[in-house]
């Protein structure tokens, strides 16, 4: 997947759940000012109206949370495919995957919803550095997401940034882990299993620790993991 | 034609959204009916009451709103049906009027281009209903049937 297919593919998704949210927005606001409206024609009585309106307005506000989000990632996706030339923040080769997990969860929840594959972020108290940029990642995770979307998703991903220590090396990772139950939970985790970025022999990065995708001790109840290496931390 | 006479159907998996806008349609005097996905769309469509006008959302999860056009005009092709999207480029737009939908919003809408669109497609719809009855009682029955039969185009 190259750089402007990843860009694409999330700007697409976000933008159909910006879109969404603004026609909520619209509806509530709407309503409110029709219910307003014929209270000032005499049509009924606006005080018994108040609690749908603050209802819908209560509805429009976090809908408009819900839009800062998309455009906060939106922003954050478009500041790391241009290196921070504009000076929104990241250098070109350094990210917090906590971020980009945070704002890969967001913008891919639309086109996860379709796919019947829901992703929850699950940010590390403290930043998870990379070596890397953010788009890097961002191609990374959506290769993970396509293997699961691929064999009919039903599942539920959750990605939860990590350091991992081997032999004096820090890395930076993404732990996938597959939490769901469901009926097709073997096909994605068959995807997985398959998945060329869990790999461990990666071009150029031999010296890695070799671990596999595995699950993790305790049985299903723990869960299913998976580890996205990213790159090396500071 | 008065508001009474249109049945709406509301289909989008956006719950807020569709309950709201029916809420606000009802203000106005149109009684609309709301589904949250394709299937539930498609029983009301085939029981009871079927709706003279379905306003979809192109982009649900499971069944999608291409399945559910294909679906409606299966069921009955004189329904008209409006596509409200946050997602088509010009291929959806095209693919969806090549299937048969009546017109093409994009979300989020004004009301009112809504109502515009619901109430040109009921009065095409009855327009094609007086049509096809006229050539029926002369006996042009298989242009009648023409008039009124479900076109796929993208069956071709």
């Amino acid at each position: 997947m190259t750089n402007e297919e990843c860009m694409g593919r999330l700007v697409v998704s976000a933008t159909h759940d910006l879109r969404n949210a603004l026609a909520v927005i619209r509806e509530c606001a709407g309503l409110s000012e029709d219910m307003l409206r014929m209270a000032a024609e005499g049509k009924g009585d606006v005080n018994a109206r108040v609690p749908r309106m603050l209802e819908a307005l209560a509805q429009a506000q976090a809908q408009v949370r819900r839009g800062a989000a998309l455009a906060e990632s939106m922003g954050h996706l478009a500041n790391s495919a241009s290196g921070g030339a504009d000076g929104g923040g990241s250098p070109a080769n350094r990210c917090d995957l906590n971020r980009v997990v945070e704002d890969f969860c967001v913008m891919i929840a639309r086109r996860g919803k379709a796919c019947a594959l829901e992703t929850e972020a699950c940010p590390a108290p403290e930043p998870v550095m990379a070596a890397t940029s953010a788009l890097d990642v961002f191609r990374d995770l959506l290769d993970v997401f396509d293997a699961c979307a691929a064999v009919g998703g039903g599942a539920h991903l959750r990605l939860a940034p990590t350091v991992l220590k081997s032999a004096g090396i820090s890395t930076g990772a993404v732990a996938c882990e597959v939490v769901s139950h469901g009926e097709n939970t073997d096909m994605v985790l068959a995807a997985l299993t398959s998945c060329p970025l869990l790999r461990p022999a990666r071009s150029g990065r031999d010296s890695w620790p070799h671990w596999l995708s595995r699950l993790v001790p305790g049985g299903q109840e723990a869960g299913r993991r998976f580890v996205l290496p990213v790159n090396t931390a500071e | 034609m008065t508001a009474q006479d249109v049945k709406i159907l509301l289909v989008d998996d956006e719950v807020q959204f569709v309950d709201t806008l029916s809420e606000r349609l009802a203000m106005r005097g149109f009684t609309a009916q709301v589904a949250y996905d394709g299937p539930a769309a498609l029983a009301k469509v085939r029981e009871g009451t079927p709706p003279d006008v379905i306003v979809l959302d192109l982009r649900m999860p499971g069944m999608d709103g291409f399945e559910v056009l294909r679906g409606v005009k299966k069921i009955n092709p004189q329904i008209q049906v409006i596509i409200l999207t946050g997602h088509g480029g010009d291929a959806e737009e095209v693919a969806a009027f090549r299937m048969g939908a009546y017109s093409f919003l994009k979300k989020p809408m004004d009301i009112d281009e809504l109502l515009g669109s619901i109430r040109m497609a009921f009065r095409d719809r009855l327009e094609n209903a007086m049509v096809a009855a006229s050539l029926a009682e002369q006996g042009d029955f298989a242009s009648a049937q023409e008039v009124m039969a479900e076109k796929d185009l993208l069956k071709d």
